[in-house]
């Protein structure tokens, strides 16, 4: 998939599918998690890159802080994520 | 000072042998034990060897130090789980009746391996430690796991700061992805199913080895079981 001239690989948009199992309903620090919601709607064209730039920081945000918790875990697999916030991160910025 | 250890050895602090067995603390370890502890009297019944363990899990963080002395009133920490910090939780057999546990035995490492992938190596509550363990083994032939507080109201569970581990990793990396963390979490939600609780709430997480910078997550999350 192809958003902005930046492609998210299959492999990538199934684990942000997973992301979203697992964080689903949840709250960090008082706050609802919407990364990955956020991601599926912009995979799925319901979030256009140029109207949601608040959602879509709130969202990269999140992301940083889930790497952040996984870095300590050597044997958890978090590659795809790590690519997909440095793909939304270039997203944020192309559009600035 | 005198102690005696589970086996009912004497052992003398400061001397090079009692009973045939030696009991000598450095300073620094009997700092990090007052540090932890406060006091000496809850080491007072353990053996050199407990010591030394819940000194090594204060020093590598394999578990909180608050963890090891649960483990250690539970007594839990005694046999092959002092073998290494990894191995303690390994070594927990828990069976559970209801909301109680019925039995745990130690020295049951290795036992995963006539597990196949996909199932349930352990999982329920340690006996007196106010703790809940499962474990799970993902297709990777690693064994996922967690350790959290648990506190049980009626009906309602709630998991506190679950220590997320995986066992059997050595340095290999990139093992476990989250479809893995994900099946042993709805492990965990079809035996609390099972043993009749209608919602869980799971409040805190960290890794195995988190550190002060990388702490965990206060996360807040509640589960109808009912569904």
């Amino acid at each position: 998939m192809v958003i902005n001239n930046i492609e998210f690989t299959e492999e990538e948009i199934e684990e942000v599918d997973l992301a979203r199992d697992l964080c689903d309903g949840m709250q960090v620090e008082g706050e609802k998690v919407i990364c990955f919601e956020v991601l599926t709607h912009l995979f799925n064209h319901k979030v256009l890159v140029e109207e949601n730039k608040d959602d879509l920081i709130k969202a990269y945000i999140q992301l940083t802080q889930y790497n952040k918790f996984w870095s300590a875990a050597e044997w958890f697999n978090n590659k795809h994520i790590e690519m997909v916030t440095s793909k939304l991160r270039r997203l944020i910025r192309t559009e600035n | 000072m005198r102690y005696v250890d589970p086996s009912g050895h004497r052992q003398c602090e400061g001397a090079i042998t009692c009973d045939g067995d030696a009991k000598r603390l450095s300073t620094e370890e009997k700092f990090v034990l007052w540090y932890y502890f406060g006091d000496d009297s809850v080491m007072r019944s353990a053996s050199r060897e407990e010591s030394h363990q819940m000194i090594s899990m204060a020093y590598g963080k394999a578990l909180t130090i608050e963890n090891a002395l649960k483990y250690f009133i539970a007594g839990v920490l005694t046999g092959a789980a002092l073998a290494s910090p990894a191995a303690i939780v390994a070594a927990f057999e828990v069976a559970t009746t209801g909301t109680t546990t019925a039995a745990i035995t130690a020295g049951a490492v290795g036992a995963s391996a006539s597990v196949s992938s996909g199932a349930v190596v352990s999982i329920g509550l340690v006996k007196g430690a106010g703790l809940f363990e499962s474990s799970f083994l993902a297709s990777s032939g690693i064994k996922v796991g967690g350790i959290a507080e648990v506190a049980v109201k009626g009906k309602h569970i709630t998991l506190r700061d679950i220590a997320i581990y995986a066992d059997g990793v050595n340095d290999s990396k990139n093992l476990i992805g989250a479809k893995d963390i994900i099946q042993w979490r709805n492990a965990v939600i079809e035996e609390l199913k099972k043993q009749g609780y209608q919602t869980l709430t799971i409040q805190g997480i960290r890794v195995e080895n988190s550190t002060s910078a990388n702490p965990g997550m206060i996360i807040d999350r509640t589960f109808d079981l009912t569904k």
